[in-house]
């Protein structure tokens, strides 16, 4: 079985065996070990929840699961969650130069800034009252159980590089994501799914490519990375057994691959064999577990048209949010679903109808879903992009925008019903008023969630200890329940 | 009965300390001078002070003789106390006038000191109620004052402590029974017993079962110091703060006549002011190292998750799901031993029946339950009354029905429940929100009109000459006990 206090001291142990002390003791160490194994096989397989580094969590806890829309190509915030009617009045005359002199920006350097209004309406939501835009009706009706961040703001102006930062806290590449950190901290409940799945949906057109490093482990062993499943037919290609193979022929060939695998691992203590018999095991049972998953034909049609999913396994946003709903179901720790298709530089006021389309239905019933089953007081949702948009038009657009952007959080541990943050007069950034929140705090915020005081989930690596926030971060106690 | 003559009855405990001292003081000297000559007294001081003792008895009677007309006293020991009164005075007279007799002067000196002691002894009952002086002797002393063992030996641990009498009543004593009690009721009402309490006084019924607000007792006690309807009365003692926890505690919880104290799930906060009134440790929070290897050893056995839920302290999160159907009535025995420690409890799924709610039952540090998806009804659902401390609650797709609003209505910490493809409809679920939020509220309300009477109590105010004629010194936050 593989502790977490394996994993902390697997550098010492690495450097315990010296030379001198492997060629002494391996004589007799490895048919000991061997025989150990032997007599105890069990040890080698993964058996149903697995416990992360914590022994518990460091506070009382809300949430044990999370679910991330992760709106990726950066949803325009002045048109969705941030209305500036200042701005809408200076449309089509010269952004104010005070504001954007010396700043950074992405396409639109070294042309003419004028500044570009919404071309939609907003109105006041719920008994909250939060202000939310007519290109999301459905998210309109959940406004009680969001809570709107205004004040959010990053480091990253590119896609990539942004949903790095979004994902690990730095552009640096081997951060762990922080999915990666939850199952490291907390492990999973889930008996036969993995404990982090990613999901990226289709549809929409404008995708920009996501790299699977997003999910990535990072220098922690990759049994805690996330795995992507097919949004579009079967979640995972080939669980199936080939033809003349039968489920306990599959057993005997994983337990033998299992034993030689230990043999291998007690000898070299590499955390990332032990990784790979755990993934042998999980995929021996997914070949039940994922059949189940996906046979959605137990959910009745209300349930289809409550997310609003056309077709089953069509690779839709809509058809994923009901996936994930299942996956947190099953236990799963944390799901992330992305979806592409919110990088409008051109014809925003067209492209962003698509996507609020695409994507609004389906978000506000799994929030509405998660609520009816239970699950959403334990459940944190985070729905957001790597960035924002820029007030500033591109043409018939808007460009990547990094002082300000708007997510929304409900469920586990999030005060409901809040608007949190704001922008100035023209949406361009963040204020200093106490709530302004930056990616290091919204990650502090989601860990304190789950119980966890982010200074103190590290792991040790190249000789210091790191953690998802690095050396920043503050816990944003007001949108906390 | 004129307003004059009660005004001249009270004078009786000032005025009859006066006589009281000097007929002492002389019993000493006189004492005093038949050891050493020296120090005798000479006839003239013995008339002047005899006289004086003589007018101070009269004076100290007639007071008395007043006061006792009032009424609202136990007649038999007013009676006697009175009695004995006329017999003291009567021998302060005979003393006067055998002052002659040294002898005979001696011993009746010696008689009318021992009847004034016991007579003082009757009018201290008669102001602290009977036993007033065994009450909080040391235990050997207490035969002899004729307080004989207590009712009921003191119980040694809070599990032991019974609701009324070890609770509520000794509240009651300390503050209230001396003048509504045995041998004094004002206003008719008597507060030294249950039925006592139930039957109320001239006012009318003293509580309201289940609800403080319109209990006339903590009406009284709330009123501010200075009002005239306030109890205690001003210069008596005062109930602290504890004392009215415990008694708003006890009414609204339904003013149980008896039980256990623990049984009641009572509030953290009234738990601890009732151990440190009873001088008992608080509640045992349980080990935490020994109940995370009793539950290490539980999850394997019974293919579940038990995780605690904080590095600190013991409360556990139980995640039966996993083990589906196969988790049923029997297992959930296993985890009673765990108890004391639960806060969450997910059963969704399992194999658990109404049957099994009785185990749940004693888990009554539950937070969080989830039933949903289980063959659970209304039926089971009564027997989860104690859970007193629950906020959550996950019945969706049970068989529960619009019936089972009665027993939820019971869990006064109830803030969600899930009744989604359920028999209940939208409208009871909604009266049963609005039966909730009306308790909770009044909850509330209560706490806020306590704050703010114990602030008015407390306020001080500072006169100002100048332009601001009145300025408030302290504005205390009248805070609301929030919940949760």
């Amino acid at each position: 079985m593989f502790t977490p206090s394996d994993l902390k001291n697997f550098e010492n142990r690495q450097r315990a065996w010296s030379r001198r002390t492997f060629l002494g003791k391996s004589a007799q160490a490895v048919g000991s070990l061997a025989l150990g194994s032997l007599l105890n096989p069990s040890l080698l397989g993964q058996q149903g929840p697995w416990r992360g580094v914590l022994d518990a969590p460091h506070f009382y806890p809300k949430a044990k699961r999370i679910v991330h829309l992760c709106m990726a190509g950066g949803p325009s915030h002045v048109d969705l969650f941030d209305p500036k009617p200042v701005l809408n009045r200076l449309h089509g005359q010269p952004f104010p130069e005070s504001f954007t002199k010396g700043e950074q920006l992405a396409q639109l350097q070294g042309t003419e800034l004028l500044a570009r209004g919404t071309q939609v309406g907003f109105r006041r939501c719920g008994i909250s009252g939060q202000m939310i835009s007519d290109l999301l009706p459905h998210t309109q009706t959940i406004a009680d159980d969001i809570c709107i961040v205004r004040s959010l703001h990053t480091e990253q102006i590119n896609h990539d590089p942004a949903h790095a930062f979004m994902n690990a806290g730095s552009i640096n590449k081997g951060r762990p994501s922080m999915g990666s950190w939850l199952l490291y901290g907390l492990g999973s409940e889930a008996e036969n799914l993995p404990g982090y799945v990613v999901l990226v949906s289709e549809g929409g057109g404008g995708a920009q490519p996501i790299s699977a490093r997003q999910w990535s482990a990072g220098f922690l062993p990759s049994k805690f990375q996330g795995v992507q499943f097919q949004s579009r037919g079967a979640p995972v290609h080939y669980v199936g057994n080939p033809d003349g193979v039968c489920q306990s022929t599959q057993r005997q060939v994983i337990d033998e691959v299992a034993r030689l695998n230990g043999l291998q691992q007690q000898q070299s203590l590499d955390p990332e064999i032990e990784t790979r018999v755990s993934q042998y095991e999980l995929a021996f049972k997914m070949q039940t577990s994922v059949p189940e998953l996906a046979d959605i034909s137990e959910e009745p049609q209300s349930m289809l048209d409550l997310y609003g999913i056309k077709e089953v396994g069509d690779g839709s946003f809509a058809a994923n949010c009901l996936l994930a709903r299942r996956l947190l179901e099953r236990g799963s720790r944390f799901v992330q679903l992305y979806h592409r298709g919110w990088d409008h530089h051109r014809q925003l006021d067209e492209n962003i109808q698509v996507a609020s389309k695409l994507c609004d239905q389906a978000s506000a019933a799994l929030v509405k879903d998660l609520k009816q089953r239970g699950m959403l007081e334990d459940t944190l949702v985070i729905w957001g992009g790597e960035f924002g948009r820029t007030p500033m038009g591109q043409g018939t657009g808007r460009d990547h925008h990094i002082n300000a952007f708007s997510v929304w959080m409900a469920g586990g541990g999030i005060r409901p019903g809040t608007t949190w943050g704001s922008t100035d007069d023209l949406g361009y950034r963040y204020l200093n008023d106490g709530q302004e929140v930056h990616v290091h705090d919204l990650h502090a915020t989601m860990l304190a969630c789950f119980g966890i005081d982010h200074k103190k989930l590290t792991y040790r690596y190249q000789g210091r200890d790191f953690r998802l926030t690095d050396v920043h971060g503050h816990v944003v106690k007001g949108i906390m329940s | 009965m004129s307003d004059l003559t009660i005004f001249v009855g009270r004078f009786h405990p000032l005025v009859v300390h006066v006589p009281i001292g000097v007929l002492l003081l002389l019993a000493v000297s006189e004492a005093m001078g038949w050891r050493w000559s020296k120090l005798r007294l000479t006839a003239g001081a013995r008339m002047v002070v005899l006289g004086f003792v003589v007018l101070g008895a009269a004076l100290a009677a007639g007071c008395g003789w007043l006061l006792a007309q009032q009424g609202s006293y136990d007649e038999a020991l007013v009676g006697r106390h009175q009695n004995l009164g006329f017999i003291t005075l009567g021998l302060t007279v005979a003393l006067f006038a055998v002052q002659k007799w040294l002898k005979l002067y001696g011993s009746l000196l010696a008689a009318a000191v021992a009847i004034m002691a016991w007579t003082g002894h009757n009018g201290g009952s008669l102001t602290h109620g009977p036993g007033y002086l065994a009450e909080h002797a040391p235990a050997m002393l207490r035969p002899l004052l004729g307080g004989g063992a207590p009712g009921r030996p003191a119980p040694a641990t809070l599990a032991e402590a019974d609701v009324f009498y070890d609770v509520v009543q000794p509240v009651l004593n300390a503050r209230c029974v001396a003048c509504h009690g045995e041998s004094r009721a004002d206003g008719d009402l008597r507060l030294d017993s249950f039925e006592a309490i139930l039957a109320g006084g001239e006012h009318g019924e003293a509580i309201v079962a289940g609800s403080p607000a319109e209990s006339l007792l903590l009406q009284r006690l709330y009123l501010p110091l200075d009002h005239k309807e306030h109890m205690p009365p001003a210069g008596r003692p005062q109930p602290t703060d504890f004392d009215l926890a415990v008694l708003d505690w006890w009414i609204a919880d339904g003013s149980p006549a008896q039980g256990g104290f623990m049984a009641r799930a009572p509030d953290p906060v009234v738990v601890e002011i009732v151990a440190a009134q009873l001088g008992l440790p608080p509640p045992p929070i349980p080990d935490r190292a020994e109940m995370l290897a009793i539950a290490r050893e539980l999850e394997v056995e019974l293919g579940i998750t038990i995780r605690p839920l904080t590095t600190e302290e013991p409360w556990l999160g139980v995640n039966a799901r996993l083990a589906r159907e196969d988790f049923d009535d029997d297992t959930l025995t296993r985890l009673l031993v765990l108890a004391p420690a639960l806060h969450r409890l997910d059963l969704g799924g399992t194999g658990v029946t109404d049957a099994g709610m009785v185990h749940v039952a004693q888990m009554t540090e539950l937070r969080r339950l989830r039933l949903d998806g289980t063959a659970i009804t209304d039926t089971g659902l009564v027997a989860l009354a104690p859970l007193k401390r629950l906020a959550s609650l996950n019945l969706h797709s049970t068989g529960v029905t619009d019936a089972a609003t009665d027993a939820l209505t019971e869990l006064p910490r109830l803030r969600q429940l899930y009744v989604w493809q359920t028999g209940m409809t939208p409208m009871a679920a909604l009266s049963l929100a609005e039966a909730l939020e009306n308790r909770r509220k009044l909850d509330r309300y209560r706490a806020q009109i306590a704050a703010n009477q114990r602030r008015i109590a407390d306020e001080t105010f500072r006169v100002d000459f100048g332009a601001e004629p009145l300025v408030l010194l302290e504005e205390a936050e009248a805070s609301p006990a929030e919940d949760e």
